[in-house]
């Protein structure tokens, strides 16, 4: 069993911790801790209940339940668990474009550039239909290749999406067909959350690299905050944005989008604490959607009496500007309501530069310095907090490692929240934290790159520029010392982004476990299969408490290997 | 020999130090001894005994006593992801009964499987008055297995000895207790309802 020792290392965070013990107010961690032990059969993957017969679980220490009622034994219920995951992470992303797609069409804004707008969008509905040709002719060429052969490709949502779910309901699939029914899946999420990328840079124009406020210290004391938290359509935050500025009202943003050109939102806080801006009593209303939102914000925000409004309801209204425009009425009047709640700020502000992109950072001058073995690797930063592990600390501690060790660090989505709240992301902070080789190429690269890179957004900049590597070194993605590392994941569109980095041959590293520990021969087929495969391995580590700097030390070790790369001039492996 | 002769008290008085010495049981490999108390409720101190009591209504049947119990108590790790993997394959101590029941030793007051234990292997502490099996001299003739009335002790898959709940008495708290999600196990006093009845 396990407790969490501390529980962040944000001290802002801290801070309120203590009064929300003190005031009784419950948090993710006390609910954590409520939670222990967690059930075992479901941390492990072997627990089913896809069917009225269940719920079935495959006893590891007893021998008269080994399989469920229908049979699934340990190593099918591990898949399955994995594959449910998978499934769920895959909806999140098809939402996304979906939803986005949809407003498009409905004409909630004038696309900048309308013929590449038009174009994605019946890029999408093929995508929908039948995996969407155009979009895979920007993949190379013997990756599509190698998918069709193994018959993973995006083929559409029924072929892909709905097929594979029927793998929960029965059959003779083993675990390695599962496995790519799985990857399977996850492909099509990936080619929805790259067109979901390029379909936002074309409506709203190319992201350029911006200095955002970040942690609780940006809120305003004597203006009405209003918080934008998690995902909805980015068309209702630009209407909110635009109504927010003739009102003078402050909008910031916790688990969303904070780039919107022209609009960029302050980031307030990350995953794991978002329940605490609420308590410094300076938020005077909140915009929720579903995804990346906690439904414990509406206990919290009732104790602070700040008025909630859910963006995703079955029955909400169509004119979108006139509906941003009344949450901003509506804020300022909770503004005026809450004048005698004290506001407690805390003096925690960083600065994040954030928003690059394969179009700004010179993707040739990266490789190259791989090739001459000034870069010792790339590592790719994602994820989100999970309550596992102290906030923030195996994020920041890995990065800062990595740095240290001239290997740089590509960020996205929440990930560039939790680093950029330590100053990871601040350029004027880079030599501290970058050894000698990095600080050099970072420099070479733009007069304001931070010692952390942050592209893309958690949209399509972090598969472009890994595409644009691969096509400048003309070589396969596995040729590259690049790993992907998810040190804190808890949401299932992150397993997902993992599988497909999978797939494009990028070994990944993700904690906590995946819901597979309880089968060697899942455990297996994600790193010897998938190396076999794919020459990249998905790596999930069955022991539970190790230090963040062991975790980096074995990264770094895996990149470098014993001789280092770009030194001795062989391959990595 | 001569009837009630000095051989004979010689060797009555030698039968009687030997019968005094079987009290004696070594509690550890390193020699020590301890006297076994009598083994009966009307002792006042075996009334503080604590045991599990397992609250049937409560009982979910969610099985992870069995887990936590396995891998604390039997495996080599002590970490669930690995113990999983483990060989041989931890046995746990506590049995869910059909679909509702946690079941595990009662270390009754007059216990069968000490009556029926033919070389002492099968004890009971005298500090707590828990039962458990001294593993180094089980000679696995599974005569405490055929006599328990709950049938709680098993002969262990790949070891030749008796495995039993001995309710965590080496630990601060009996882990099936502590993991259990609607808390049917309990660790309480035994009563003696046998004073209530009559």
């Amino acid at each position: 069993m396990e407790f969490i020792q501390k529980k962040t290392v944000d001290p802002a965070v801290e801070y309120f911790l203590l009064k929300a013990a003190e005031s009784e107010i419950p948090l993710a961690w006390d609910r954590y801790e409520g939670q222990l032990p967690e059930c075992g059969f479901c941390e492990t993957g072997l627990s089913c209940r896809d069917c009225l017969q269940g719920p079935c679980i495959s006893h590891p220490f007893r021998d008269s339940n080994k399989a469920g009622v229908c049979g699934k034994d340990k190593d099918l219920l591990a898949v399955q668990s994995l594959l449910r995951l998978v499934l769920k992470g895959t909806m999140t992303c098809l939402d996304r474009l979906s939803d986005f797609a949809g407003g498009i069409e409905a004409g909630e804004v004038k696309p900048q550039n309308k013929a590449r707008t038009d174009q994605l969008l019946k890029e999408s509905q093929t995508l929908f239909r039948n995996g969407g040709s155009a979009a895979k002719k920007e993949f190379p060429k013997n990756l599509i290749r190698r998918w069709e052969e193994m018959g993973i490709a995006p083929e559409g949502i029924a072929r892909d999406l709905f097929k594979a779910s029927q793998k929960l309901e029965g059959g003779a699939t083993g675990v390695e067909e599962t496995f790519l029914w799985a990857l399977k899946s996850s492909l099509l999420a990936c080619m929805a959350q790259w067109l979901y990328g390029r379909l936002k840079t074309s409506v709203f124009g190319e992201t350029v690299p911006t200095r955002v406020e970040v942690n609780m210290g940006a809120m305003k004391k004597k203006e009405p905050n209003l918080l934008l938290y998690g995902y909805f359509s980015p068309f209702l935050k630009r209407k909110i944005a635009e109504a927010a500025k003739k009102q003078g009202v402050y909008v910031m943003g916790v688990c969303t989008e904070p780039l919107l050109p022209p609009f960029s939102f302050p980031i307030a806080t990350g995953y794991g604490s978002q329940e605490i801006p609420l308590m410094t009593g300076a938020v005077d209303l909140i915009v929720v959607g579903d995804q990346f939102v906690n439904p414990s914000l509406e206990g919290v925000a009732r104790e602070f009496g700040v008025p909630i409004i859910s963006a995703e309801t079955l029955k909400k209204d169509k004119d979108l500007s006139r509906y941003a425009r009344s949450i901003v009425e509506q804020t300022k009047k909770s503004f005026d309501f809450r004048r005698s709640i004290p506001r407690e700020i805390p003096e925690a502000k960083e600065y994040a530069t954030i928003g690059f992109s394969s179009q700004n950072v010179d993707v040739k001058k990266i490789a190259l310095g791989l090739q001459k073995g000034i870069l010792k690797g790339i590592v790719l930063l994602a994820g989100s907090n999970n309550v596992k592990y102290t906030q923030d600390q195996e994020i920041t501690l890995m990065a800062q490692e990595f740095l240290k060790n001239d290997i740089l660090c590509i960020s996205r989505g929440e990930a560039s929240v939790a680093l950029g709240k330590y100053g990871l992301l601040n350029p004027a902070l880079k030599e501290s934290y970058c050894g000698k080789g990095l600080s050099d190429l970072l420099s070479s690269l733009g007069k304001d790159i931070p010692a952390v890179v942050d592209i893309g957004g958690g949209d399509s900049g972090l598969t472009d520029f890994l595409l644009d590597l691969a096509r400048t070194g003309k070589k396969d993605l596995t040729g590259y010392p690049i790993v992907a590392c998810y040190p804190e994941a808890n949401r299932s569109s992150e397993v997902v982004e993992a599988m497909g980095l999978v797939a494009m041959g990028i070994s990944t590293y993700f904690w906590p476990a995946l819901p597979v520990t309880g089968s060697v021969k899942v455990m297996d087929t994600l790193t010897k299969f998938c190396a076999e495969r794919f020459g990249a391995r998905l790596l999930i580590s069955a022991e539970k408490k190790i230090e963040a700097r062991a975790k980096a030390d074995r990264i770094i070790k895996d990149l470098m290997g014993d001789e280092g790369y770009g030194i001795s001039g062989k391959p990595w492996k | 020999l001569e009837v009630g002769g000095p051989a004979q008290r010689a060797l009555r008085s030698a039968l009687l130090e030997a019968k005094a010495l079987t009290k004696k049981v070594p509690l550890t490999s390193s020699g020590e001894t301890a006297i076994l108390k009598p083994q009966t409720s009307s002792n006042k101190e075996d009334n503080a005994v604590k045991i599990l009591m397992v609250d049937k209504t409560k009982c979910t049947g969610c099985h992870q006593c069995e887990l936590w119990c396995g891998t604390e108590i039997s495996s080599v790790s002590k970490e669930l992801y690995q113990a999983i993997h483990e060989e041989p394959q931890p046995v746990p101590r506590v049995y869910v009964e059909g679909k509702q029941f946690a079941l595990q030793c009662r270390h009754c007051d007059e216990a069968p499987c000490i009556e029926a234990c033919p070389n002492g292997t099968m004890r009971r502490d005298p500090e707590t008055g828990l039962v458990f099996v001294h593993e180094p001299t089980c000679i696995a003739c599974w005569m405490c297995v055929m006599t328990c009335p709950f049938g709680i002790i098993t002969p262990s898959p790949s070891m030749k000895v008796a495995i039993k709940c001995d309710r965590c008495r080496n630990m601060g708290y009996p882990i099936c207790a502590e993991v259990c999600p609607t808390q049917a196990i309990k660790l309480e006093d035994r009563k003696d309802y046998r004073t209530k009845a009559f």
